[in-house]
């Protein structure tokens, strides 16, 4: 077994710049679905059946199937269905949203119903709105309860955005795997590949870990 | 769009076999990850001293790493270290593991210390010894409020079993590939996967949440 | 009596329920209550647990609906649109059992909070 570690000093700079993709994907991704998990939390407890039935749908939908498949599945179905030919950056992230969002609409969902029901209650009693009780009295309160899951879905997505290499998108594990085929450096790209993702990523449970004992609610 | 699902029915055995082989990996992966958890989360806090530091390292670092990762490094790495040639299967069922077994770990040490100390002096009080109220008053109380959590971690480990296509082994996402690639119909092939995954995993999540509903009485304190 | 009472007595009830019915599935809760409250009256309902006392009261301000009978309040009876609803409301207050302050607000914001969010009064 002979190593040949240099080659992952050598590749820095793709490695930096997969990196970098990772990094982009999940910041965009999060972007577009905090909005639309609100939006389909919001959807699901409509009185107009037909919204609230088919966001329940899309999000048991999405929520019960692997990634994986997903990013296959947007890969060939996405071109047909728009019509033109997509960069797999944005089918890549097109899986990634649909998935991410129906996670956070059960996390907003959740987060709306653990407050109490009295506490709305109480705001419809001095003659509020449903909508002034969802700004003024539910809405203040969910979010401390809403931001350590939302950061724990962050460190999750971070570490899925390694599925969307099987469409040759250039993040961090696609970068890595070709170097490692075109140098044949196993070994080397393999463990510098988790040692960089260990890295990123074990700061970032740390700060989740901050979040939960700062903010999170204990009853 | 034209679509011809014939090619589908040409192959369902060899999807079948697929699906066949995702249930399999996917029992023996809750099974070991579950049993590996329980251990780990059980020695974390009831371990010796010097024990704590490279487990909560272990459970730190599968929170960092992705799962295609791991996989990956135990099925193309560990060869070359070892000299030991893995068959896919066990590779990937080691990876989804340990991988899984880290998140088992911190549900069961976060459920243990959610049961009220006063729980613990009280069958101290009676005479118990550290073990038997471990199995006798906490677990049993612990093992109620884990339940939704648990649930979640069983959803992964079948979605997680999919990502063992990229090592190759021929559950069903990589039968599906295989099909789409021959028959260039990806369209209909992976849809219906899909349909497959979903009448797959949806029932068992719902199931774990429909039995939770009705003993979540006995987990509160 | 108060004062305020004896200046009232003569006008019409501030608050009428008349053969007020509420069900929860097959539980009877409400069954037939009447009742004339004037104003500046006390009135204090007493009962063992499980006898309807806050049906009554949650059936008074609509955040339950009645299936029989009728409520009438300032000799209206509750309006069903929401907005009407609300400003029902407004003209009533209703302390709750669980007190339901509000913990993310000050304590003055707690007491203040029907007149500047509901009615919209300047701070």
């Amino acid at each position: 077994m002979n190593l040949d570690w240099s080659i992952v000093w050598q590749s820095r700079g793709p490695l930096f710049e997969g990196a970098l993709v990772t990094i982009l994907l999940t910041a965009l991704t999060m972007t577009i679905s905090v909005p639309g998990g609100i939006v389909l939390a919001l959807m699901r407890g409509s009185r107009f059946k037909p919204i609230a039935w088919f966001a329940t749908g899309f999000v048991e939908l999405f929520r019960n199937l692997p990634l994986l498949l997903l990013v296959y599945w947007a890969f060939y179905v996405m071109p047909v269905l728009t019509g033109i030919g997509l960069p797999p950056f944005a089918t890549g992230l097109a899986a990634l949203c649909l998935n991410v969002s129906a996670y956070n609409s059960e996390t907003f969902r959740s987060g709306i119903n653990s407050i109490r029901k009295g506490q709305s209650e109480a705001g419809l009693a001095l003659g509020m709105s449903r909508s002034e009780v969802l700004r003024q009295i539910v809405l203040p309160q969910a979010w401390r309860r809403v931001l350590p899951i939302l950061a724990s879905t962050w460190v999750s997505l971070f570490k899925d955005t390694s599925l969307v290499s099987v469409i040759a998108v250039g993040e961090l594990a696609h970068t890595a795997m070709q170097i490692r085929s075109q140098s044949f450096r196993v070994l080397e790209m393999l463990t510098a590949m988790a040692g960089i993702y260990w890295l990123l990523g074990y700061p970032q449970a740390k700060i989740v870990d901050w979040i939960h004992r700062k903010y999170g609610v204990r009853e | 769009m034209d679509l011809d699902f014939s090619p589908l029915i040409d192959s369902w055995r060899f999807l079948a076999s697929g699906l066949v082989l995702t249930i399999l990996l996917s029992i023996a992966a809750i099974v070991c990850s579950f049993a590996l958890g329980l251990a780990v989360g059980l020695g974390r806090m009831y371990g010796p001293p010097w024990l704590s530091a490279p487990l909560v390292f272990y459970i730190d670092s599968m929170r960092a790493i992705p799962v295609f990762v791991v996989l990956v490094w135990i099925y193309f790495a560990v060869p070359i270290i070892s000299g030991y040639s893995f068959d896919p299967f066990w590779a990937a069922l080691t990876g989804i593991t340990i991988h899984v077994a880290a998140y088992v770990a911190e549900v069961v040490r976060a459920g243990i210390t959610s049961i009220r100390k006063g729980q613990v002096q009280a069958g101290l009080a009676i005479g118990m010894s550290g073990a038997q109220i471990v199995r006798k008053i906490l677990l049993p109380q612990a093992a109620v409020r884990m339940l939704p959590a648990f649930g979640s971690i069983v959803s992964v480990t079948i979605k997680d079993t999919a990502i063992a296509a990229v090592i190759a082994v021929p559950e069903l996402m990589r039968q599906a590939e295989t099909v789409a690639g021959q028959s260039y119909r990806p369209i209909e092939v992976f849809t219906t996967v899909m349909v497959i995954y979903f009448l797959l995993i949806f029932p068992i999540t719902r199931l774990i949440d429909r039995y939770y509903v009705r003993v979540a009485h006995l987990g509160r304190s | 009596m108060t004062a305020f009472a004896r200046k009232n007595a003569d006008k019409p009830p501030m608050l009428v329920y008349e053969n007020v019915r509420k069900r929860y599935g097959t539980f009877v809760a409400l069954d037939g209550v009447s009742l004339h409250v004037n104003a500046g009256e006390v009135v204090c309902l007493i009962g063992p647990s499980g006898s309807g006392k806050s049906t009554l009261l949650r059936c008074t301000n609509a955040l339950e609906t009645i299936d029989g009978g009728e409520i009438r309040f300032e000799g209206r009876p509750l309006p069903k649109k929401d907005a009407d609803i609300r400003a029902i409301r407004q003209r009533m207050g209703m302390v709750f059992q669980s007190f339901e302050l509000f913990p993310h607000k000050t304590a003055l914001e707690n007491v203040a909070i029907g007149l500047t969010t509901v009615k919209k009064l300047p701070v």
